[in-house]
């Protein structure tokens, strides 16, 4: 038999495997120091004591739309572009990095069912009508489009951006907070929008009534089952918002749970969290739908009353809005970073960063309903000098209640990292995307930076191995920071934003992510509209292969076309146990009529130890054919992949 | 080369997907008649015979008529009362003539091997370069003891065929052999004589 047909054999048997056996991802095998293949090492998260002492933090839109003027009325934030520059607008590309507009803290949604199909949304300014795009080639071009204005007076300036994908073909749902018309008022509104032509008009969908100052909207959809929602079809298309509200004081309200209907229709408003220390259940919640029908997690944040580590709070809605389960898990970290002058905020290069992010895995695979947090840790709290932040992801199969977590493995080592993004896409491969700190005037920029890069790495086997780790930006649009950064108090440290996203997307079978992300450079004015120091910039990238599913990328790879996860490689000669000496391994028994063939002498062998791990009596390492320390299914397709060969 | 992984390679983490191959199969009893029937199949007139079954005598392992008159048809494997008390796998190898046969998989595990609910494993195939030659093998799973004896005929695995072509061919075992729950063969079990199947 060919090396050629080997290989197909192999592919067969890999997916085989893949449709009906369960992938474990086996530990690390002594090749790994030899290949670069980065694994992941989890470990359990230590709780946090549901009853921790917390509290809300300041709103996310001061310094971003607001802030407190003389006599304390909310003015416009002097971030802000007061008109538009008459210079034109500078529209750059630069390698793949493509250039959308002046602005920040983007949001970007793929159409399920056209990754060509982008809508993106970012803060601006005052030209809150052009704070969204759309693409329909995939991030070549994009087209202006233009936010509703929210009910009444809402029509003034906007923030807090936010995006996902619809249930339909052409179903795209976008988000902002419109403040009121009317200058130094204390009332702004969320403002839903939807398109269901790919992004071409965008009527509004929905405008919570509740009074006050809204603040950090976010939302999910519930998916129909086709695309990986629960089997039920009674809350699909229902849109799942969640807001703070804050008074005119800038006292914390409380954060709301806000059902939508799929016409629009507000639903039953369910109250969070409040002021009280036993009703406060963290503020800023991001949304996420489940896989089953009604069902969607909500994340929280919280600092600590001292302000020294936040908390991370899940909780569960069910019957889409009707019944709340608070407080399935909750743990506590430092961000990364260091406080930001006398507040609490923490921040890096000048600026505050962003929360965690969540999402689910709602593929049909093995790891559906698998919760991912991902967030921007300090490994080195107490000393500024050395790195102040890496990428930090957690997991929970379970639903939520309990939690592992892992350092991103293959980060730059010494260097900062934050502005994590994470999206899980169809088939559940997780891409991450964040910011690090390169250079910088003092210990190498790791609080305080004068360049910055963004980088991308996915992982196709929920999280154990993740591809290396490749710069996207193209260098001339690398972040350009001032080298100590300015006092932004007066702003409140808003800069670039408080998150950024990335969303997957396949066109033609092809996978693809869209890393949206904001961009600075200290150089321009700042004063204008179109020479912003802050601008929104999207960069496609196209994920490695991993064509037999085993979480190891082909590049790295040392069988690219055999599932063996383990990668062991006994005599150290680059190729993989698992194909150097198959199918000749799969002849367990060559005695008799199975001398030289792969028959039914070979299968009593792996039957008999089917199921069997290394410590297991019944574990004959003969028939662990991947190998990975236990007899599976996965070893089972391989026999069976060359059933009734006679070797050569 | 044709696979087959006992309906869903092992059988109790599939058993949805073999019950509808079962179904799908089962559910034509009318078709049924050794040696007569019609209808029609890869342009072959499928009127078939079969000859030289015998009923299998006490741990004799024999083929049984062809259930079903018309292409495909479904060839069992029967294993006459045996008295061993340790049966873990049986493997045989099953020859005839590409020219007028062809499996056609799935094949289907009977109920020998795991009469007490134990799950087994099932696998049957051809290779491209020896398209006349099924090697096929059921085995239970795990470390655990094999099937005692058993007072009655009993099917150990069921195996379709199509026709390509008129004319006859013999099904003839070689390679048989059962092994015990230490895997060690099971001197007493036999393999039978061939049968002939002719399609007009």
């Amino acid at each position: 038999m060919t090396e050629l047909s080997r290989t197909g054999l192999a592919g067969a048997a890999c997916a085989l495997t893949a449709a009906a056996f369960l992938c474990a991802a086996g530990t690390s095998g002594s090749a790994d120091a030899a290949r670069p293949i980065l694994r992941a090492r989890f470990s359990p998260v230590a709780p946090a004591p549901v009853a921790a002492r917390t509290a809300p933090g300041p709103p996310s839109f001061h310094g971003k739309a607001l802030r407190r003027g003389p006599g304390g009325a909310w003015q416009p934030a002097g971030t802000l572009a007061q008109t538009v520059s008459t210079a034109g607008v500078p529209v750059t590309t630069t390698a793949g990095d493509v250039f959308l507009a002046d602005g920040s803290e983007t949001a970007v949604a793929v159409n399920p069912f056209n990754g060509h199909n982008l809508a993106t949304v970012y803060n601006q300014g005052y030209l809150n009508t052009s704070s969204m795009k759309t693409s329909a080639d995939g991030n070549l071009t994009w087209t202006t489009r233009t936010f509703p204005n929210g009910s009444g007076p809402f029509s003034g300036f906007a923030y807090d951006p936010w995006a996902v994908s619809g249930n339909g073909n052409g179903v795209l749902f976008t988000g902002l907070i419109r403040t009121d018309s009317v200058q130094n008022s204390a009332e702004s509104r969320v403002v839903v929008a939807r398109s269901t032509d790919g992004g071409a008009s965008w009527p509004r969908l929905f405008t919570p009534a509740r009074s006050g100052m809204h603040d950090r909207q976010m939302f999910d959809v519930d998916r129909t089952a086709a695309l990986g929602g629960g089997s039920g079809t009674a809350h699909d298309g229902k849109v799942y918002l969640c807001y703070d509200i804050f008074d005119a004081g800038g006292s914390y309200v409380g954060s709301f749970f806000q059902p939508v209907s799929p016409a629009g229709a507000g639903l039953s408003e369910v109250q969070l969290s409040d002021t009280t220390q036993a009703g406060f259940h963290g503020f800023e919640f991001q949304p996420v739908a489940g896989v089953a029908d009604g069902q969607v997690y909500l994340m929280a944040n919280a600092p600590s009353l001292d302000g020294s580590t936040a908390y991370v709070l899940i909780h569960e809605m069910n019957g889409g809005g009707s019944s709340l389960l608070h407080d399935k898990a909750s743990w506590n970290y430092v961000p990364a970073g260091q406080h930001l002058g006398s507040t609490i905020r923490f921040g890096l290069n000048g600026h505050r960063i962003g929360g965690p992010s969540m999402d689910i895995d709602r593929s049909t695979g093995r790891r559906r309903g698998t919760l991912y947090v991902i967030a921007d840790e300090n490994p080195n709290p107490a000393d500024p000098t050395l790195d102040q932040g890496d990428v930090v992801l957690r997991l929970s199969p379970d639903g939520g209640t309990t939690w592992s977590m892992a350092t991103l493995p293959g980060l730059a080592s010494g260097k900062t990292q934050f502005f994590s993004m994470i999206d899980v896409d169809d088939n559940g491969w997780i891409h991450v995307a964040y910011y690090q700190n390169e250079t910088g005037s003092t210990n190498g920029g790791v609080l305080n930076a004068d360049t910055a890069n963004v980088y991308y790495t996915v992982s196709s086997d929920g999280g154990q191995t993740w591809a290396p780790h490749t710069r996207v930006n193209d260098p001339a649009d690398a972040l350009d920071y001032s080298d100590p950064p300015a006092d932004l108090s007066a702003q409140d440290y808003y800069l670039i934003g408080d998150y950024q996203q990335i969303q997957a997307g396949f066109v033609a079978g092809q996978r693809v992510a869209y890393i949206c992300w904001s961009g600075y450079d200290k150089n321009r004015s700042n004063i204008y509209l179109n020479d912003k120091r802050d601008r929104v910039n999207c960069t496609s990238v196209t994920p490695p292969l991993d064509s037999d599913g085993d979480g190891v990328f082909d590049p790295a790879d040392n069988c690219p076309t055999f599932y063996n996860p383990a990668q062991q490689d006994s005599d150290g000669n680059g190729m993989g146990d698992a194909c150097q000496n198959f199918p000749a391994d799969a002849n367990v028994d060559d005695t008799g009529s199975s001398q030289g063939r792969i028959d039914g002498s070979d299968l009593f062998v792996l039957a008999r130890s089917f199921g069997a791990c290394q410590g297991d009596a019944a574990f004959d390492a003969r028939v662990d054919l991947n190998p990975d320390g236990c007899v599976d299914g996965i070893d089972l397709a391989f026999m069976t992949s060359v059933w009734g060969l006679v070797l050569p | 080369m044709r696979t087959d992984v006992g309906a869903s390679g092992v059988r109790g983490h599939g058993s949805h997907v073999a019950a509808a191959l079962c179904l799908a199969l089962l559910g034509a009893p009318a078709l049924i008649a050794c040696g007569g029937g019609g209808g029609g199949h890869h342009g072959v007139v499928t009127r078939i015979t079969c000859g030289g079954v015998t009923a299998p005598g006490q741990d004799q392992v024999e083929f049984a008529c062809p259930a079903n008159s018309v292409s495909p048809i479904a060839v069992r494997v029967v294993i006459g009362p045996t008295s061993s008390m340790d049966v873990y796998g049986i493997k045989f190898d099953v020859v005839f003539d590409p020219a007028v046969l062809t499996f056609d998989s799935p094949a289907m595990d009977g109920s020998f091997l795991n009469k007490d609910g134990n799950p087994t494993v099932l696998q049957a195939a051809t290779q491209p370069n020896d398209p006349g030659r099924l090697v096929v093998a059921v085995t239970r799973q795990g470390a655990v003891g094999g099937v005692g004896a058993s007072a009655a005929q009993t099917t150990v695995v069921t195996l379709p065929f199509a026709a390509v072509a008129a004319g006859t061919t013999s099904l003839v075992f070689e390679n048989g052999a059962a092994v015990d729950s230490g895997l060690a063969p099971i001197a007493a079990i036999q393999f039978g004589a061939s049968v002939s199947v002719t399609f007009q």
